[in-house]
């Protein structure tokens, strides 16, 4: 073993916390999503305490099994059941929270396996600081956490803008109506689409590597001239599978036999 | 995109059609958040895919050395270290994959790519780690039946019948990794937030030839496990692999009695020459150097009286070595050329370890090809390095399509070629039929590898004989042994045998016609296989007979074992050991059929490619140099 590969594995073994603090990290972990799962689900609810111990329990185990959309659909469900048709403007701030804590929820859930050891880490240098310094770790998790809110602030501006709300809807039809009857933001979103695709498209040719290049030139010339190439092939191998047979047939009477040969129909 | 995200993207979409029908902006705002992170983390994920794994170095130390050439041997175990880094902290999961071809066989261990530490590596016993050097104790790197029965490749072997306990391991284990897990020793994953990973795997060469290691299969995987891309990096390094050979002890040097050669040797001649060994004594004669009278004997005998040595010459060996059709079928380390690789890279050995010099005449379909006469460690070198190269496994004749094959190229192309199979880069025509667009897409990558034209392209998805000719070449480029579903079960036609015996004859006539005087032929040949055709090389064998040359036959068998004169007893009424029984008995009877007639002529015969074909061999080049079998006449 060379003596960089050494180095490699004693630093990864110096990273991994031991087995004892790797089980508190994880029951900390269960607990505290047990009581966010609890708080989401089942406040203020009046269903029987088992039926929630069970649902938790069902849901813990889809996050330990990274089974993302279970959660999603179980928070959908909620939502679904429980969530007024009505919307106030006061509940604003609710549904960000609410759709923060879902999106941390499922991003957790998704890459469970990675996380799981991030915070295992994190607690494990919290425990013991001579392990290593807990800041780049904190920032990292803080980093991701603001990378989730960008998201949904991201998601409330464009929800506000897009006709997905009835008071969405209305602002959209009466910005439309000003516009002259043109559909808004129609062709603004259009030119901006087709800017994207250009530059998209133009970006993913550059990437190409060589043989990726010729092989979709190659393939696209074969797709649209494929009938012409399939007939000029297929009356080369019948022509090919023909020639024995007129040869075997050639005796006295050999322009007879071909003729007779060329005659029969095709397979 | 994977299951998981098309999971979430379908779930996402039917909570935001919900939410805006029944008015529910929560349930639509999750909805359509969840659809934005998915879209920034597809952003995130092409960021790491186009700039980000360019970056990512990767280096294969193959014992210890990162050479782009060099040299392994046969049956020696090779430790393989890949390392890979990146300049900067990494945001996504890589699976690496070191693709390996068959003719590389590697050692299954139970600890993770990481895991493996030096303790460990000096806890393993000696004989784990030679796993297959006490397969066989004649040929210490050939995998024996048992071993060969259950060849599959560089897949690890699972356990038919679960017990509780490991089916719970089995879930824990998944829970951890959330995906299947795949031991096998030549992955390695690099998880994000490392900028350097390494693994490290143990192997063994199955057979002379040459391995390529074309580069690394990577599987990126963002962090959340929603989007996950196949790539190849090129990463290319070649090793030729010579024959391994039997370690003999010192061979000691004996009489000759006829020699015409005028090279020098170590092998003593009862005639005058320039060795050491006094031969008798003369009167001196105007001319004899003055250095050689014995003055004590002259002064004795009051007259001039000179030494006279004997020559010291050598013994040839010549090895012809039938490489054709049949002995090429089969998989690495079991093929007859394996066998006969083994036993001329012995003889030759031993041979040149002595001064002997050895001639090699190596026949294929193709032609005859005539190496030079080597001696010396350089000569052993050359000549090993020519039996690698006769052992590549060009592509095969061209044979029928098979399904398998289909299949088996189809595999392939997704392991070394998974960018060139990509939709977006790979179009194809119209079709209603997922076999035929499978077919299509495959034949776009062949026409990539082969650069073929559109017609010979179209020719390809039409016809089957092409399509077959070009998937032979592509599974033989990515080391497929010539066995299905390279070609399917074939059986050598009697023409081919008798026209593969005739041109062994032939060569070994030329041979005989340059041959000085009493020489050794080690013919290296499936006999088997053409039993009913050797009158040719019985006529050949006799002419070097009654020229007082010796000859050899080495004639292996696909089943590594020797044929005995008992009854052949199915070990049990099951298929294999039924067809196992009638094959053994088929090869019994024809090789004690031949054993005696060739003996009857003079010529020696093993019908094994182990440790005693050597020493039948070894024997002859023992009475052509002392006229005897016993080892007489040896130099103390």
């Amino acid at each position: 073993m060379n003596p960089s590969e050494t180095t490699q594995l004693s630093r990864l073994s110096n990273d991994s916390p031991s087995p004892q603090l790797q089980v508190v990290a994880d029951v900390i972990q269960l607990g505290l999503l047990a009581v966010l799962l609890r708080w989401f689900f089942f406040e203020n609810s009046e269903i029987v305490v088992a039926w929630q111990v069970l649902v938790t329990g069902g849901l813990l185990v889809a996050i330990w099994r990274s089974m993302g959309w279970v959660v999603l659909m179980a928070t959908q469900l909620n939502l679904f059941v429980g969530e007024p048709r009505r919307f106030d403007a006061h509940q604003a701030p609710e549904a960000v929270l609410t759709c923060f804590v879902i999106l941390v929820l499922l991003a957790y859930t998704c890459s469970f396996r990675t996380t799981r050891r991030e915070v295992q880490q994190w607690f494990a240098k919290i425990i013991s600081p001579l392990i290593g310094p807990v800041v780049g770790s904190t920032i990292g998790l803080i980093v991701r956490l603001l990378n989730i809110f960008a998201v949904v602030l991201v998601s409330v501006v464009l929800f506000g803008l897009l006709p997905l709300s009835a008071h969405a809807r209305e602002q959209w039809w009466q910005l439309s109506l000003t516009n002259g009857l043109t559909l808004w933001p129609g062709p603004t979103a259009l030119v901006f689409v087709l800017a994207c695709v250009i530059v998209f498209s133009q970006i993913e040719w550059l990437q190409l590597r060589p043989a990726e290049a010729r092989l979709y030139l190659r393939s696209l010339f074969v797709r649209y001239h494929y009938a012409d190439l399939r007939m000029i092939v297929l009356r080369q191998m019948k022509a090919a599978a023909v020639k024995p047979v007129a040869n075997e047939l050639a005796g006295p009477n050999r322009s007879t036999a071909v003729a007779a040969v060329k005659n029969t129909p095709a397979s | 995109m994977t299951g998981r995200a098309r999971a979430i993207a379908c779930l996402a979409l039917i909570g935001l059609c919900l939410g805006t029908l029944r008015g529910q902006v929560i349930l639509s705002l999750v909805s359509f958040a969840v659809g934005v992170w998915m879209w920034s983390e597809w952003l995130r994920f092409q960021t790491v895919l186009r700039f980000e794994l360019p970056r990512i170095t990767f280096e294969r130390y193959v014992n210890g050395r990162n050479d782009a050439t060099g040299t392994l041997w046969a049956g020696r175990p090779v430790h393989i270290v890949v390392k890979a880094s990146c300049p900067r902290r990494l945001r996504s999961v890589i699976q690496m994959r070191d693709f390996v071809s068959e003719i590389l066989e590697i050692v299954p261990q139970n600890s993770g790519v990481n895991a493996r530490s030096p303790s460990k590596e000096a806890e393993q016993p000696a004989n784990e780690k030679g796993l297959r050097s006490s397969a066989l104790p004649g040929h210490p790197g050939r995998p024996s039946r048992a071993q060969a029965g259950n060849r599959t490749g560089t897949l690890p072997q699972f356990k038919t019948v679960l017990q509780p306990t490991d089916w719970i391991k089995q879930q824990l284990t998944r829970t951890f990794d959330a995906r299947p897990v795949v031991d096998l020793p030549n992955v390695g994953h690099f998880y994000p937030g490392n900028t350097e990973t390494s693994f490290a795997y143990d192997a063994h060469t199955r057979a002379a030839g040459r391995i390529t290691f074309p580069g690394f299969r990577l599987t990126l995987e963002d962090v959340h496990g929603l989007f996950r891309v196949d790539r190849f990096v090129e990463n290319e390094q070649t090793y030729r692999i010579f024959p391994q050979y039997f370690e003999r002890g010192e061979l000691k040097p004996t009489i000759k009695r006829h020699n015409s050669l005028r090279r020098h040797g170590i092998h003593r001649l009862e005639r005058s020459g320039m060795g050491s060994e006094l031969l008798e004594l003369r009167e001196y004669v105007a001319g004899d150097p003055p250095k050689s009278i014995a003055w004590k004997v002259s002064a004795r005998r009051d007259k001039l009286l000179t030494r006279q040595y004997e020559s010291e010459v050598p013994v040839r060996v010549h090895l012809v070595i039938d490489g054709s059709f049949a002995t090429r079928v089969g998989g690495f380390g079991l093929r007859l050329l394996d066998q006969m690789n083994y036993v001329a890279a012995s003889v030759a050995r031993a041979a040149i370890a002595v001064g002997d010099p050895v001639d090699c005449l190596l026949v294929d379909e193709n032609g005859v090809k005539r190496l030079p006469w080597f001696s010396g460690d350089r000569g052993l070198i050359e000549l090993l390095r020519a039996l690698a190269d006769f052992s590549l496994t060009a592509p095969p004749a061209a044979s029928q399509l098979t399904p398998n094959m289909l299949h088996s190229a189809m595999g392939v192309c997704h392991e070394r070629y998974p960018e060139l199979l990509d939709r977006s880069v790979n179009k194809i025509p119209f079709s209603l039929s997922a076999a035929r667009r499978n077919r299509m897409r495959l034949v776009g990558v062949l026409s990539e590898v082969f650069q073929l034209s559109p017609r010979e392209q179209v020719e390809c998805i039409l016809g089957d004989a092409k399509l077959a000719h070009y998937l032979q070449r592509f599974l033989c480029a990515a080391g497929t042994p010539w066995m299905s579903p390279v070609l399917p079960l074939a059986v050598e036609s009697t023409q081919s045998a008798a026209r593969r015996m005739k041109a062994l004859s032939d060569v070994i006539l030329r041979a005989i016609a340059h041959a000085h005087d009493n020489e050794v032929f080690v013919v290296l040949a499936d006999l088997i296989g053409s039993a009913y055709d050797l009158e040719t090389m019985k006529r050949a064998t006799k002419l070097a007979l009654a020229k007082h040359h010796r000859v050899a036959f080495v004639c292996p068998t696909s089943t590594f074992l020797r044929p005995k004169a008992e009854t052949i007893i199915p070990a049990s009424e099951s298929i294999a050991d039924l067809l196992l029984a009638a094959e053994l008995t088929r090869v019994r009877d024809l090789a004690l059929q031949l054993k005696r007639d060739l003996i009857r002529m003079g010529a020696s015969v093993s019908f094994s490619g182990e440790q005693s074909a050597i020493q039948i061999v070894l024997a002859e080049i023992d009475t052509a140099r002392h006229g005897r079998r016993q080892l007489q006449g040896v130099r103390s």
